[in-house]
C-alpha cells in the first residue's frame, strides 16, 4: 500500500477522491498566501481588485507575482492610470524589456487588448485598469482569461457593483501596507487581513 | 534541356476580385473572359458583347486591364524564378528553363507538381506541361496536355497528335493550313519541308525544328524586379469590409508564394485603396520580424480595417512590398507560421495594428538623474541600456506624475487629502544644469489615510507631487 501511495505520488496521478488542486502563483506574502485557496493567486481567473483610489499599495501588492509570471513571459498592462517609473518597477525585479503598456482610446480598445493578452500564450499576465465595464463584459475576459490559462488581475473602482468574479479582494490603505478584504473566493470566508508591504 | 511552360488560361478574368455573379472582361466588344457563373448561363470567350448581354441581362461587364495583367505576370514570372533563374515571360504565361537533373525539388514529375501546387495556391486557373523544347512545352500546355516529357520519352512522336491551334502560328498561315487539311502537328512535319517553305515562307519551318530540337531556341530571360506589387481592381466599387479583406487575402496568397520562391519575407508593406473619386489612401504596416505567413499578414490588415468606413467606394486595391530576401526568422521547425502566430510579435503587431503604433508602449530607464527624465515610457520597442542598468538605490514610486502636481501648504505643511506627514528624507537631486537647473529635496510623504507619495520640495520652498508608491 505504502509503495502504492509513493507511486501515485511521483506519477503526479490525480486520485479521483480529491479535486485536482489548480495551478497558483504565490503572492509574496505569506499571511495572504495562507488565505488564497492553494496557496497563491490562482491561474485562469479574471481577479478583480477593488481600490477606493490610485497610489495605496495595489502595485506593490502584486509586484511580486508579475516579477515572477514577467521573467518568462511577458506582461501587458492595459490603461494604466500614470506613467510607470522604470527604476522602480526595475527594482521590483520587473524585467522591463517584457513589459507592454497599452493605452487604448477607447473603452472597446481597452476590452480588445485584454482578451489579446489573455488568449496569447507568450503573456504571463495581464493588468487592466478599467473605470467601469459591464457584467457581459467581465464575464467575456472571465471566459478568456479561463481558456487561455492566463493570470490576469483587473483593478476597478470600489464603489462599483459587483461583478461575476471569482475572487474579488477589497484593498484599504492601512499603516505599513494593506488592508485586504476577501469579499469572493471560493472555499470558506476569511477575515480581512494587513499585508505588510 | 527541360522546358516548363505555364499558361493562364483566364488571365483577363484573373486581375479581376471574383464574383458570385456572372461576369465577363471586354475588348473590342467581344468576351474573352468570363466567370464560372457566366458560364453557367452559356456565355465564353468569342461572343459579342451585344449577343451575351442579350442572354444574359445580369452579366457585368469590365474591360480589359492590360497594366494588371502584365503586373500578375510579373509576380508569376517572379514565383516561377523560385525555381529557376531562367524564366521567360510569354503574353499569358511563362516559359521555366531547367538543365537536365538540375531542378531544386527532385525529378521532373515531382517539379512540376510543386510548381502546380503553388498555382493552385495562388488560386488561377492554369495548365501546365513540360517538354525537351521550349516550343513543344507550350504547345502542349497550349493544347491542355498535362505532360511531363523528358528526352528519354519518345516526346516527338508524342507532340503529332496535337492540334495547330496550341503553336504560335500567324493566322494566315494557320487558316491555310486548316484550309489545306493539315489541322495536326504531325500533318505539318509530314510535308516536304521545301514546299513549306513555299507556301507559308521560312518561319514555319524554323518553327518546327524549333518544335523537334533541331535549331536552338533564343529566348530573352527576364529580369526580377526587386519588389512585389500586385493591384487588383473590382468590376464593382466595393464599400465593405468584408468585400475588401477578400481581395486582400487573394493578393496576400499571391505574395506569400512569390516570397516562398524566393525566400523572401516581409518586414513591412503599403495597402492603397483607390477610391471612386480617384482620391488614395494608403496604409503603411510594419512588422516586428519578417514574416510570410499568409494567415498573420492577413490577419493583421483585417485589424487595421476593422472599423475602415470608406468616405467613397473603393475601385481598386494595391498592395506593395519590397522582397529581400532574409535569413532571419527562417527558424520555425514547426508549421510555418504556427508559432510566430503564436509569439510574441504577433501579438505586439496585432495591437499595433488595431490601436495604432502609439498606443502601444514599452517602459525603459534613461541614463537621467532628473526622475521624471529617467524613465521613459515610448512606442514599443524598449530603449535604453537594458537589464538592471537603472536600478537606483533609493525608494522610488511605482507611478509618476509628469509634470509634478503643485501641492496646496498650509502652515508651512504640505497636504494632499489630509496634512503629509515626511517618513523619509530628504534625499537631495541636484542636476540638470547644463538644460534646466534642478534642486530638489526628495521626501516620502504618507497622509493620514495612510497613502504614500513621492513629494519635493523646490528651491523656492514650494511643494509637488512627483509620484505614488502604489
Amino acid at each position: 500500500m505504502r509503495v502504492l501511495a509513493d507511486a501515485w505520488e511521483r506519477a503526479g496521478i490525480r486520485r479521483g477522491t480529491a479535486p485536482a488542486a489548480p495551478a497558483v502563483m504565490p503572492t509574496g506574502f505569506a499571511e495572504l498566501d495562507r488565505c488564497l485557496d492553494g496557496g497563491g493567486w490562482p491561474v485562469g481567473v479574471l481577479t478583480e481588485l477593488r481600490i477606493g483610489r490610485v497610489g495605496i499599495g495595489e502595485m506593490r501588492l502584486l509586484l511580486p507575482v508579475l516579477a515572477a509570471l514577467g521573467r518568462e513571459g511577458r506582461l501587458i498592462w492595459v490603461a494604466p492610470p500614470y506613467r510607470p517609473c522604470a527604476p522602480a518597477l526595475a527594482a521590483h525585479d520587473i524585467v522591463l524589456d517584457h513589459l507592454v503598456i497599452v493605452r487604448p482610446r477607447t473603452h472597446k480598445e481597452a476590452l480588445w487588448a485584454v482578451s489579446q493578452g489573455l488568449s496569447s500564450p507568450a503573456v504571463g499576465a495581464v493588468v487592466s485598469w478599467f473605470a467601469d465595464i459591464r457584467e457581459q463584459e467581465f464575464r467575456a475576459l472571465q471566459r478568456q482569461a479561463a481558456e487561455g490559462g492566463r493570470w490576469s488581475f483587473c483593478f476597478l473602482p470600489r464603489e462599483l457593483a459587483p461583478k461575476p468574479s471569482r475572487l474579488r479582494l477589497l484593498l484599504e490603505p492601512a499603516s505599513r501596507g494593506v488592508r485586504v478584504t476577501l469579499a469572493r473566493k471560493a472555499g470558506r470566508p476569511v477575515a480581512p487581513l494587513i499585508v505588510t508591504l | 534541356m527541360l522546358w516548363l511552360a505555364v499558361v493562364l488560361t483566364a488571365l483577363p478574368l484573373e486581375v479581376f476580385a471574383s464574383r458570385e455573379t456572372p461576369f465577363a472582361v471586354v475588348e473590342d466588344k467581344t468576351l474573352i473572359g468570363c466567370n464560372a457563373r457566366a458560364r453557367d448561363r452559356g456565355l465564353a470567350p468569342g461572343l459579342s458583347v451585344a449577343r451575351a448581354a442579350a442572354s444574359c441581362p445580369s452579366l457585368s461587364l469590365a474591360p480589359r486591364d492590360r497594366a494588371a495583367e502584365e503586373a500578375l505576370l510579373e509576380g508569376l514570372a517572379a514565383f516561377a524564378y523560385g525555381f529557376t533563374p531562367q524564366v521567360v515571360l510569354r503574353a499569358d504565361g511563362v516559359l521555366m528553363r531547367f538543365t537536365d537533373n538540375a531542378s531544386p525539388v527532385g525529378d521532373a514529375h515531382r517539379l512540376v507538381a510543386c510548381v502546380a501546387q503553388g498555382l493552385a495556391d495562388m488560386g488561377y486557373a492554369f495548365e501546365i506541361a513540360m517538354a525537351p523544347t521550349a516550343t513543344a512545352a507550350w504547345l502542349c500546355a497550349r493544347s491542355a496536355m498535362r505532360c511531363v516529357w523528358t528526352p528519354q520519352d519518345p516526346w516527338r512522336a508524342l507532340v503529332r497528335p496535337l492540334p495547330l491551334a496550341g503553336l504560335p502560328l500567324a493566322e494566315a498561315s494557320r487558316d491555310a493550313c486548316l484550309a489545306l487539311g493539315l489541322a495536326r502537328v504531325g500533318d505539318l512535319l509530314d510535308m516536304p519541308r521545301s514546299g513549306l517553305i513555299r507556301r507559308f515562307g521560312r518561319d514555319i519551318v524554323s518553327l518546327l525544328e524549333r518544335l523537334m530540337g533541331e535549331r536552338p531556341e533564343v529566348e530573352d530571360f527576364w529580369a526580377q524586379a526587386p519588389c512585389f506589387r500586385r493591384r487588383l481592381g473590382f468590376s464593382h466599387p466595393v464599400e465593405t469590409e468584408e468585400a475588401l479583406s477578400f481581395a486582400l487575402a487573394r493578393i496576400v496568397r499571391e505574395w506569400v508564394a512569390v516570397m516562398r520562391a524566393r525566400d523572401a519575407r516581409a518586414g513591412g508593406f503599403v495597402v492603397e485603396m483607390t477610391h471612386e473619386d480617384g482620391s488614395l489612401r494608403s496604409e503603411a504596416f510594419t512588422l516586428t520580424r519578417p514574416e510570410r505567413d499568409p494567415q498573420v499578414l492577413v490577419r493583421l490588415m483585417r485589424e487595421r480595417l476593422r472599423d475602415f468606413r470608406p468616405a467613397s467606394p473603393i475601385t481598386a486595391v494595391t498592395v506593395s512590398a519590397p522582397l529581400e530576401a532574409s535569413t532571419e526568422g527562417s527558424l520555425p521547425l514547426w508549421r510555418d507560421g504556427q508559432w510566430h502566430e503564436q509569439g510574441f510579435g504577433g501579438l505586439v503587431d496585432r495591437l499595433r495594428a488595431r490601436l495604432g503604433r502609439d498606443s502601444v508602449r514599452a517602459v525603459s530607464v534613461r541614463p537621467d538623474h532628473r526622475p521624471e527624465r529617467a524613465s521613459r515610457e515610448g512606442p514599443w520597442p524598449p530603449q535604453g541600456p537594458r537589464g538592471s542598468a537603472g536600478r537606483v538605490a533609493a525608494e522610488r514610486p511605482i507611478w509618476l506624475m509628469d509634470p509634478p502636481r503643485r501641492l496646496e501648504v498650509v502652515c508651512g505643511i504640505p497636504r494632499l487629502r489630509g496634512p503629509l506627514r515626511l517618513a523619509r528624507g530628504p534625499e537631495r537631486v541636484e542636476t540638470g544644469w547644463w538644460d534646466e537647473p534642478v534642486v530638489r529635496d526628495y521626501f516620502v510623504a504618507v497622509n493620514p489615510a495612510h497613502e504614500y507619495f513621492w513629494v519635493f520640495r523646490n528651491a523656492r520652498d514650494e511643494w509637488f507631487l512627483q509620484g505614488y508608491f502604489a
